[in-house]
């Protein structure tokens, strides 16, 4: 491990050094009409990066576009450019968390292997924010998630004012960063600390068993309570950065069609309707019902680790500000007064 | 604001007795979450409960549409000006039963942050209403409060309208918030979800994009009280609003035609005039 | 493109079947000439246009679209055109204000004695859309685009 220190103008040179080699994305602040929001872009200037706010979307759109043409039957062809690599700067926890979780599903899992999804993400490479304090909506901590520092990115930045620590975790790329000033370890050490502090005194208390009891929740009375409110319109699914439900479809025209691979969502009513007609999950509680339960059930059940990072998008851009906290928190009430949880595994 | 602080209080006031005495099984109004400072729709069937309904600034859904959840129970609604006017809508449209609703009507509503809408709003009072909390506003004051401001779009040529329309329209997601906000979207099937015939392409893509936001637009025509709920739940902040609003205009214009300012009139579309204008036809 | 390199429109034509796509059938046997850029597609009644079929045309890449039923007051079935006619003056509102080209947009009433008349319509409504140009779609690219996937942008 390398620990470097450096200032706003050697970054800018480190930025411009590291252009050449690299496409360079990160959150940048972009004026959209009736709104200004924080969002992954690709940039060519250091300056124009936003490092104190939350990205209000995630960097998912990067590694798992929205619509990603897969080819048809008849062709194999790649439809994205893997020739450069790619640096994802300034990725909180919570987003590197989620990224784990993708790889998890698209790429560890031995059963089915997503070579668009490894193509691209064999070229991306995550450089980690630590979050100086809590964001907007976020409880990544509740969760069990480190907000400082996450070890799943191989570079990890510390921002404190104008200075940047950079911990290199991997040795690939300490060729890179050999030249800059050392850190040093002990400071580093305190301002971790110190940030994990101000975590602590905001989070809030939440003791539910992972993976929640599959049966029992199923068959719990709480779901219309909590979804009572719910549109089910898909913005808590879009902007979720571990939310990864696809739908394949095809089109074209004259005869030549090429299949898409959109993302979809488990709260539109189209989701589970079968061609029959029939619709398993054919109200908005059965399908909240499903879009938590896989969060903290079926994810934890089969993968490790959570489906929901605490990131806190789908509660801060829900247009009826339906708060995922609210269930969580109903969760423990409720399997509090069944006596006692106990996590699914048992 | 002192206003809306008076409007909560009687709100909270009327929301309790009606569930004390019973009338209603239910109070749709606005509340603060748990977590945060945000208002969200709430439901209430305890009365002890009444005293979390509030109504601030921030109030901007609309809550109209939760009414056909409800179709078969005695509700209470708490109602802006323009949910009245959509109330009103669905009640011509033949969609819930008058009596089993009891709409809350605010009267003098002072307004949305951050919604457009509400500077070109003339209504400002509710249209029905079983109980009505605020001042009923008079004409002038309304007159006052109406921001004079030209149509920008309205004032560009075609090409420079287009581009406007596609700089909007690109960052679409198609998450369907603003459909699933609007209280007009009510249809069980809506046509981006059918493939006979598919309407619209599923993919993000600016013309399918365009597509949908202009055949939704259709469907606003002569429906839309120009709420603005669909903007302010728009995630990317487009300017969805900008088409629906002009078939209010156009439909005032052409037909002197308002929507849900009644509760016995016909849809604009549903409805004709033998001598109705020919406006836009080939000589 | 013609072969003097003259922008031809592609033209949707929809026809009631009860007057214009007569007065379509009466031109051609009385061979009368009109442009052949129209694509007729032949509806029970324009009552039965949804407007939704005139949105998807240009969405599919029609240069223009050509709208005739029966007179007002002549409808086959009493008061289909009547309905009909609010709806297309909305869309024609709504489209213009989207910035389609009023051009491209073509309504109008051919009794099925009108072959003659038909004949000026599609020749009125093919001048029309070659004023405009060729309808490049909503999103101003054109129609032979290869397929691609949503990108984030560099700014």
């Amino acid at each position: 491990m390398m620990i470097k220190k450096i200032d706003k103008n050697q970054f800018k040179e480190l930025f411009d050094k590291l252009k050449e080699n690299y496409n360079i994305a990160a959150p940048v602040l972009i004026d959209k009409n009736k709104k200004t929001l924080v969002e992954y872009h690709y940039i060519d200037d250091f300056d124009k990066i936003d490092w104190d706010e939350q990205a209000d979307s995630s960097p998912k759109n990067i590694i798992f576009p929205q619509n990603a043409p897969v080819g048809n039957d008849y062709k194999e062809k790649q439809y994205y450019d893997t020739e450069q690599d790619t640096l994802i700067l300034g990725v909180r926890s919570c987003d590197i968390e989620a990224i784990k979780t993708l790889d998890q599903v698209f790429i560890e899992d031995e059963m089915y292997i997503d070579k668009n999804y490894k193509a691209r993400r064999d070229k991306i490479t995550l450089v980690g924010l630590s979050c100086p304090q809590r964001n907007k909506s976020c409880f990544c901590d509740t969760l069990g998630f480190n907000p400082v520092e996450s070890n799943y990115a191989p570079l990890y930045i510390f921002k404190d004012g104008n200075e940047f620590w950079i911990k290199v975790k991997d040795k690939k790329f300490e060729s890179v960063f050999e030249n800059l000033p050392d850190g040093n370890q002990d400071k580093l050490e305190e301002l971790i600390e110190k940030r994990i502090n101000t975590f602590t005194e905001s989070s809030f208390e939440l003791d539910i068993p992972i993976p929640l009891p599959e049966k029992e929740m199923f068959e719990a009375d709480i779901w219309e309570e909590m979804s009572e409110k719910c549109l089910g319109c898909g913005i808590c699914t879009y902007y979720c950065p571990t939310c990864y439900c696809f739908n394949f479809i095809w089109e074209g025209k004259d005869g030549e069609s090429t299949k898409y691979k959109n993302w979809d969502s488990c709260m539109f009513s189209t989701y589970s309707a079968h061609a029959s007609g029939h619709n398993p999950r054919d109200s908005k509680e059965k399908r909240y019902r499903n879009r938590i339960m896989h969060k903290f059930s079926y994810h934890p059940l089969n993968y490790e680790g959570l489906g929901c990072v605490g990131c806190g998008r789908c509660i801060d851009r829900c247009p009826v500000n339906l708060d995922i906290r609210e269930a969580l928190k109903l969760t423990e009430k409720y399997l509090e007064e069944k006596g006692g949880a106990k996590s699914g595994k048992d | 604001m002192k206003k809306y602080e008076k409007i909560t209080e009687e709100i909270v006031e009327i929301a309790e007795k009606l569930l004390k005495e019973n009338t209603v099984e239910k109070v749709i109004g606005f509340g603060i979450g748990i977590f945060t400072e945000e208002v969200t729709p709430i439901f209430i069937s305890n009365p002890e409960n009444a005293d979390r309904l509030v109504f601030n600034s921030k109030a901007e859904m609309s809550l109209a549409k939760y009414l056909l959840n409800y179709k078969d129970q005695k509700v209470a609604i708490v109602a802006k000006p323009c949910d009245s006017r959509a109330i009103a809508t669905y009640l011509a449209e033949d969609l819930i039963k008058r009596e089993n609703i009891k709409v809350i009507g605010i009267n003098g509503c002072p307004g949305i942050e951050n919604n457009t809408a509400c500077e070109e709003c003339d209504i400002r009072n509710a249209v029905i209403s079983d109980y009505t909390v605020g001042k009923k506003m008079t004409e002038e004051e309304i007159e006052a409060k109406l921001k004079d401001k030209e149509d920008k779009i309205e004032k560009m040529t075609p090409a420079e309208r287009m581009e406007y329309f596609q700089k909007e329209f690109e960052r679409c997601t198609r998450c369907y918030a603003c459909r699933e906000a609007c209280y007009v979207c009510y249809c069980e099937q809506c046509f981006t979800e059918g493939n006979q015939p598919e309407w619209v392409g599923d993919s993000v893509k600016l013309n399918d994009n365009f597509t949908y936001h202009l055949m939704r637009a259709m469907h606003m025509a002569g429906r839309c009280v120009n709420c603005g709920a669909c903007e302010m739940a728009c995630p990317e902040g487009i300017d969805v609003r900008a088409l629906a609003a002009k078939m209010c205009r156009s439909a005032e214009e052409l037909f002197d035609y308002r929507a849900g300012i009644d509760s016995d009139q016909k849809t604009l579309l549903s409805d004709y005039d033998v001598n109705d204008t020919e406006s836009g036809f080939m000589e | 493109m013609n072969e003097n390199n003259e922008f031809e429109p592609k033209i949707a034509a929809f026809l009631c079947t009860w007057c214009s796509y007569a007065a379509a059938d009466l031109a051609g046997s009385s061979r009368i000439q009109y442009p052949p850029n129209i694509r007729v597609v032949r509806v029970p009644c324009t009552g039965r246009m949804d407007p939704f079929l005139i949105i998807k045309a240009f969405n599919m890449g029609a240069d223009g679209i050509l709208v005739s039923g029966c007179h007002p007051g002549d409808c086959h079935f009493l008061d289909g055109n009547l309905y009909a006619r609010r709806r297309f003056v909305m869309l024609n509102e709504m489209m213009q204000y989207a910035g389609v080209e009023a051009e491209r947009m073509n309504f109008t009433w051919c009794s099925a004695s009108e072959g003659k008349r038909f004949a000026g319509v599609v020749e009125d409504a093919v001048e029309n859309v070659k004023k405009v140009g060729p309808w490049q779609g909503f999103d101003g690219q054109g129609f032979s685009q290869e397929e691609g996937e949503t990108t984030v942008e560099k700014v």
